[in-house]
């Protein structure tokens, strides 16, 4: 069943693929090149607007603070909006045009990735399509992240990240994806899937998918972000390490990530108002350097360490640093202090370009033996390089 | 609005339709003296002002009638004659409650909106009626300190029963400024919803009024207490690393210890106030210390709380 109530599309997207799944999925849609914004963000979730390329869609995954470090993944805005509703999402504080917009010009969307990639050839780009939507969430009805997998086949230097909370993978299973796209998961507890992540696939159901994508050779990621500490955490997410392990391979996983509930203070009223049964706002916090609340450090030291624990022991690996164990899935902290992966993991990247390399590396001697050795003097950029 | 004439009238009544917005605005509305305002209805004149204080009903009086809208009843012209964009929040969600039901339209009181200095969006309507709906001395404080729209949009987004009993067992004690009442509103909403119940958040800070200190010391006192029950674990961790610096015997009015009470930064500052040649003989001290020292950074990782 569709997620899309009325879709609207500018009258420059008429011959576009897009329009092309949309006909093929059966909904039907209005030409209309001045659709009328929706200030409230629910109120846009079912509403599909296909517009033109404006501009720079591809940017890097946004860090605010030298003090947390971030992957420096790229992003390619293609989809803003989201027909879920997690009570934790930034988008309900973020979004002024609440309308499900997706780009209809694939081609426009390759080319910007093409080009950057093309502009730094001896660098290996992560790109992911999830900042402000859900990579697969839309995919009966537009099938973009079909014809992005088909592109980023051929983009040697690149590889695409599809992120989702859905279970909707049977249109890409049957791609020519080459293990040039990670298909990755944000997961979470049982206890918080059912009452934080509203209309999501249910925990189940993506694990499920993850299976299926596994089966049909893709490299899949894990991302346990984010954390959230509620009565009986350790069990839920022991629960939940375990079966994310096993419903994939050990050696498709390309990266595993990890991080706790963080969000900026005014949206915590947000959140109280769009979510009034969610407890989420009411547990210990602080406000950390780079603005956002979080948990104190040393409640978020015991969640991840028990998470740690728990990798170790399901992956049969007893050193998960990206930097020590070339040969394991690479994990990494989503936004986490240097002091805390150097305590938790006995070792920190230096800087995220750094963290950047690693993945690099990891990706190189892991899958793609085809391209030469990452050099990291190429993943650090040109102003901090000492005697440029 | 222009007036479309100036009329010298005798007893000119209110229309009756306007007389729930006097009774319930009367401290927010303009007094004029040297004239009024007034609308005409079918002929004959309403006064949109106040005449009582100034109108002896034997001798006229000059009046400038206003044009207005009929489907609002002439409440366009009653809100820009007693200038209601300057009006506090509360008079203004006090105002949009009685059109509300007035009206028996939503866009209709939307249309009004603009008078009352807000975009015409039914999200404000919504958010004006929350807001109607503030306990008494809520509404008191609020227009006393000018508490601003997004203020109250947050207030009025907790529970009546949390605000209802804010309203009677906090509020009348303490006199915080506004930024200093949200934060206490916003810490005890957290600590009842974590404790379910306002019984159990007044157990839990032991805070007895007490009424031989000033309404400064309460607020204080209130605030350093629900610190302790917000942060329990930030407070913990603080406390055991503060006996432990003070088990370290350091000179404590020369040597001073601090770090990030947040956690988030790990390490500290330690400073040495050197005021004599004698003060030098600390730094020796402290090399005697280094081991302890480096144990206090070890707890800093934090991994062990």
């Amino acid at each position: 069943m569709t997620h899309i109530k009325r879709a609207v599309v500018d009258s420059t997207q008429v011959d576009s693929e897009l329009i092309k799944a949309l006909d093929k999925a059966g909904i039907a849609y209005d030409i209309d090149d001045k659709v009328a914004t929706t200030p409230y963000y629910r109120d846009g979730k079912r509403n599909l607007v296909v517009t033109a390329k404006k501009g720079e869609t591809l940017d890097t995954c946004a860090t605010i603070s030298d003090k947390y470090i971030c992957c420096n993944v790229k992003v390619l805005k293609s989809i803003s909006n989201c027909p879920y509703d997690c009570s934790y999402c930034f988008l309900q504080n973020y979004l002024n045009d609440g309308n499900t917009k997706v780009i209809g010009d694939d081609q426009a969307l390759i080319d910007e990735v093409k080009e950057a990639c093309g502009n730094e050839p001896q660098r290996i780009f992560r790109i992911g399509t999830w900042e402000l939507g859900d990579s697969l969430a839309l995919e009966q009805e537009t099938g973009q992240a079909g014809r992005l997998i088909k592109a980023f086949r051929d983009i040697d230097n690149a590889v695409l990240e599809l992120k989702t909370k859905s279970a909707i993978v049977d249109p890409i299973l049957s791609c020519d994806h080459r293990q040039k796209t990670v298909v990755s998961w944000s997961l979470n507890a049982q206890h918080i899937v059912d009452t934080q992540e509203h209309k999501t696939a249910r925990l189940q159901e993506r694990l499920e998918a993850l299976k299926k994508v596994t089966d049909a050779g893709f490299l899949v990621g894990l991302h346990l972000d984010p954390m959230i500490y509620y009565d009986g955490w350790e069990t839920g997410y022991e629960s939940l390490v375990k079966q994310m392990i096993s419903a994939t391979h050990k050696d498709q996983i390309a990266w595993i990530s990890l991080g706790s509930l963080r969000f900026n203070p005014e949206m915590k009223h947000k959140i109280q108002a769009n979510f009034p049964a969610s407890s989420i706002t009411y547990t210990e916090m602080i406000l950390g350097d780079d603005g956002k609340m979080r948990y104190p450090k040393p409640l978020r030291m015991k969640m991840y360490r028990h998470i740690l624990s728990l990798l170790c022991s399901e992956l049969g690996i007893d050193d998960l640093s990206p930097q020590r164990n070339i040969d394991a899935p690479l994990f990494y902290f989503c936004m986490e202090r240097w002091d805390v992966w150097d305590s938790l993991l006995g070792a920190s990247p230096a800087s995220i370009y750094e963290l950047d390399y690693l993945f690099a590396r990891s990706l190189q001697h892991r899958f793609f033996h085809h391209l030469p050795v990452p050099k990291q003097a190429f993943y650090t950029p040109k102003a901090e390089k000492p005697g440029w | 609005m222009k007036p479309q004439s100036l009329q010298l009238l005798n007893k000119v009544a209110y229309l009756k339709e306007h007389l729930p917005y006097i009774q319930t605005l009367a401290s927010a509305l303009v007094d004029y003296e040297d004239f009024g305002y007034a609308i005409e209805v079918n002929g004959s004149c309403y006064c949109l002002t106040n005449f009582v204080n100034h109108h002896p009903l034997s001798s006229p009086f000059p009046y400038l009638i206003l044009p207005f809208q009929s489907e609002c009843d002439g409440l366009d012209a009653f809100l820009k004659v007693h200038l209601a964009k300057q009006w506090s929040v509360i008079h203004k969600a006090q105002f949009v409650s009685l059109a509300v039901s007035h009206l028996n339209s939503r866009s209709a009181v939307e249309a009004l909106l603009p008078y009352l200095g807000f975009a015409s969006q039914k999200t404000i309507v919504s958010s004006l009626l929350k807001i109607a709906t503030l306990p008494s001395l809520l509404c008191e404080y609020a227009i006393q300190k000018k508490v601003a729209f997004k203020s109250l949009v947050y207030i009025s987004g907790y529970k009546a029963q949390f605000l209802t009993w804010f309203d009677a067992d906090i509020l009348p004690y303490i006199d915080p400024s506004c930024s200093v009442l949200l934060e206490c509103l916003d810490g005890l909403y957290d600590c009842f919803q974590r404790l379910g119940s306002t019984e159990a958040v007044m157990d839990a800070l032991e805070w007895n009024v007490n009424k031989r200190l000033s309404s400064d010391k309460r607020l204080k006192e209130l605030r350093l207490r629900l610190v302790a029950l917000r942060h329990p674990t930030q407070v913990r961790v603080n406390e055991a690393l503060e006996q432990y610096v003070a088990s370290l015997c350091l000179d404590d009015k020369k040597i001073s210890v601090d770090w990030d009470t947040s956690l988030e930064n790990r390490g500290f500052n330690l400073a040495i106030s050197i005021t004599s040649v004698d003060d030098l003989n600390l730094i020796d001290s402290l090399v005697d210390k280094k081991e302890s020292l480096k144990n206090l950074l070890e707890k800093m990782s934090y991994d062990s709380y």
